[in-house]
């Protein structure tokens, strides 16, 4: 065979330039692909899991693997294996940044599930945090997903009752999802009139009936506010905050749920008058206690004024050229049926305050038991309290988790 | 090195600087590169005009009989049979992404695709040459007027050929599966992915093709699937190869240049979320694949031509 150097010679030197020129199109390719595609399979942790997932990992089959250890997942759940479930969910998410279904259970499992399931109350602040930081992820590598935008809002909004973050949630899925009047919109009002920023409540209402001119609610919301006298002379001068507490408080005290307290307080907003040590919480028909609301409007106290016939005397008479509503004095004082808990709200530093958060569980456990007891009694059954059989594994007598977030706590 | 690089050249970097851009070394040294190439090619310019002239029927005829040959092979149609049942029965999956079915079949089929295609890959062309070899049929082949390059590239078109076929019936299955159930939007995207898949498949079987010129068909094997696992973690190698130091980030930088990369080709998540697919990525994309097949193909070629058969 004749060995043709110089041909060789060229072929060789083809080759080597070749792939000298490879090298940096193959660099550049790599940096697009790094920020086009997240990622992050190889950084997952399967340890335990069997060794045909980490082969899956290795070949790079990615999609396979998420598929798989999904499959993985839902099978712990249905055992009610939850602690397992949550590193094989970890793994699914970074495997597959992309399965928004994933990161929705995963977050909703941390929240609700690993929360209720959890007997230490400080390690239920950090499955609450792993939820939070779940969202935060889940959202920023899926911008368009809805559900999972809700379900992060639902969590701030209703779990958590971080109501900064919750509308820093709400304001970004408003700009992503304009049109979801039932659920965002709505929410954002809420938010709003939780936080006492009154005048944003309404812009949105008007934007709801902008958008749905016919909405009974939005337009039953409108009618309320104006009545109340926002957009009157008065309207800058009515402390919102404390209207709508007294308004929600009532709510509350129907369906016998704690008070509401504005975490804000003292920092963001102002203490209320009510909010002093003599003052049993927020019971405004408590008739120990007599705050001066002389100084206030009529407008921001009416809604005391309305149960409490006697500060409507007093107040009448700081104010005898302000007429009362028709109603307001001569009636009965009602009867004290409602004890709320002591505590002040501590303030809002972005994180869940571990000491504050505690005491309210445990307060919130003890009126439990009470009420329960109240029940049983009432009911003629007898003894201590026994937890629920077929609970899950960490926690006897927790209630079973619902899988879909939509679906409540 | 660089001082010399940079002594030789300072006056047309300064230039660059004064234009408001600055060019590093390494620029030069790519500039020189393809330099280099160009004179590379018009040098060989009469050789090349002939060996095509010369090489095109003739590879043309034993990619024909390799597809035959291939085709008939139990092993491929076994793997084929069953990435299409696999196929179908991803819809199993669905059920567990409720809201979001398209997705997993898509994402779930395009790997599936890559995964067993891989394989066919591994399974010709770890045995297309040393098989030809030990049942010396390859000797009726080569006493014929058929230069030894002929061979190795009709060889691996008539794998590539196979292999496909083989993708093609996995874009039908998953594309009818689709359009049964009212997803008709991704057929466009998910031709393009199945395209660009397969080109990956190309890149990752001349490699393969290459080894199996000097090596024996088990070692070939072995050989292939430890390049597909370096080739598919791609950020792994990075991060290793970042993390190295020394004469170690040196030969490992060589290594990982050396191994091909299918992520380059893997544009399921795009496909999946039916976002554009940047037309510019998929051209480096190319044109990454056609300088790694090149090279590949040459290296295969010189060291067929230099083993005694």
């Amino acid at each position: 065979m004749k060995h043709h150097r110089g041909p060789t010679a060229l072929l060789l030197l083809i080759v080597i330039t070749t792939l000298i020129l490879l090298w940096p199109l193959e660099s550049r390719i790599e940096k697009q692909l790094t920020t086009l595609h997240k990622s992050k399979a190889a950084q997952a942790d399967l340890t335990g899991l069997p060794s045909i997932y980490r082969f899956l990992q290795l070949a790079g089959l990615n999609a396979l693997l998420a598929d798989v250890l999904w499959m993985k997942a839902d099978a712990l759940f249905e055992s009610t294996s939850w602690w397992e479930m949550a590193p094989v969910m970890e793994a699914t998410v970074k495997v597959d940044p992309h399965f928004t279904l994933a990161w929705r259970v995963l977050a909703w499992h941390y929240g609700w599930n690993m929360f209720i399931a959890e007997p230490g109350r400080i390690k239920r602040e950090q499955w609450l945090q792993k939820a939070a930081d779940s969202y935060q992820e889940g959202t920023k590598q899926n911008p368009k997903d809805y559900d999972l935008w809700w379900d992060a809002c639902f969590f701030y909004m209703d779990k958590v009752r971080q109501y900064d973050k919750a509308e820093e949630f709400l304001d970004r899925a408003h700009k992503n999802f304009p049109n979801r009047l039932d659920t965002i919109e709505r929410c954002r009002q809420r938010l709003y009139e939780r936080t006492w920023q009154v005048d944003k409540a309404v812009a949105v209402i008007k934007d709801i009936l902008k958008k749905r001119p016919d909405d009974l609610i939005a337009k039953r919301d409108l009618e309320w506010w104006t009545k109340i006298g926002w957009g009157t002379e008065a309207g800058p001068d009515i402390n919102w905050r404390w209207v709508l507490e007294v308004k929600e408080n009532g709510v509350r005290k129907s369906r016998d749920l704690p008070a509401f307290v504005n975490p804000f307080e003292g920092t963001v907003v102002d203490i209320p008058p009510w909010r002093d040590k003599r003052a049993l919480g927020t019971d405004y028909i408590d008739p120990n206690w007599i705050p001066d609301l002389s100084r206030y409007s009529l407008e921001s106290v009416q809604m005391i004024l309305q149960s409490r016939p006697d500060l409507a005397v007093m107040w009448q008479k700081a104010h005898p050229e302000v007429p009362l509503p028709a109603g307001i004095l001569g009636k009965a004082m009602p009867v004290h049926t409602f004890t709320p808990p002591k505590t002040a709200a501590p303030p809002s530093t972005g994180r869940l305050p571990g000491e504050e958060m505690r005491k309210r569980m445990m307060q919130r456990r003890s009126e439990m038991r009470g009420r329960r007891a109240e029940m049983r009694a009432r009911r003629g059954l007898g003894g201590p309290g026994r937890s629920a059989p077929g609970g899950p594994k960490g926690g006897p007598g927790a209630p079973a988790p619902a899988k879909n977030p939509a679906d409540g706590k | 090195m660089t001082q010399l690089i940079y002594s030789i050249h300072a006056p047309m970097l300064l230039q660059m600087q004064m234009a408001g851009k600055t060019f590093g070394p390494m620029f030069i040294f790519y500039v020189i590169s393809a330099v280099l190439l160009l004179a590379a090619l018009f040098l060989m310019r009469r050789r090349l005009i002939f060996g095509f002239r010369h090489g095109i029927p003739a590879v043309y005829r034993i990619s024909g009989m390799t597809f035959a040959e291939t085709w008939r092979r139990k092993i491929v149609q076994v793997i084929i049979f069953v990435a299409a049942v696999m196929l179908v029965g991803m819809l199993s999956i669905t059920r567990l992404s409720p809201g979001e079915p398209q997705k997993a079949l898509v994402s779930g089929g395009l790997d599936l695709m890559a995964g067993m295609g891989a394989l066919v890959a591994i399974f010709i062309c770890a045995f297309l040459i040393p098989t030809d070899i030990d049942k010396r049929t390859i000797y009726s082949v080569l006493s014929k007027p058929v230069k030894r390059w002929e061979f190795v590239l009709g060889k691996y078109f008539g794998a590539m050929s196979v292999v496909g076929f083989f993708v093609a019936i996995m874009l039908v299955v998953q594309l009818a599966i689709l359009a049964s159930m009212h997803y008709a939007i991704y057929f466009m995207p998910l031709l393009v992915a199945g395209i660009l898949t397969y080109i990956g498949i190309a890149v990752f079987a001349a490699a393969v093709l290459a080894i199996s010129t000097v090596a024996s068909s088990l070692t070939t094997v072995i050989a292939a699937v430890v390049f597909w696992m370096i080739g598919s973690l791609s950020e792994l190698s990075h991060s290793f190869v970042a993390g190295a130091e020394g004469p170690n980030q040196a030969v490992l930088g060589f290594l990982s240049a050396i191994v091909p990369h299918l992520d380059k080709f893997n544009f399921r998540d795009d496909v999946t979320d039916l976002l554009v697919i940047n037309p510019f990525l998929v051209i480096q994309a190319l044109l990454y694949a056609v300088g790694y097949i090149t090279v590949c193909l040459i290296i295969a070629s010189f060291l067929f031509n230099e083993r005694q058969v």
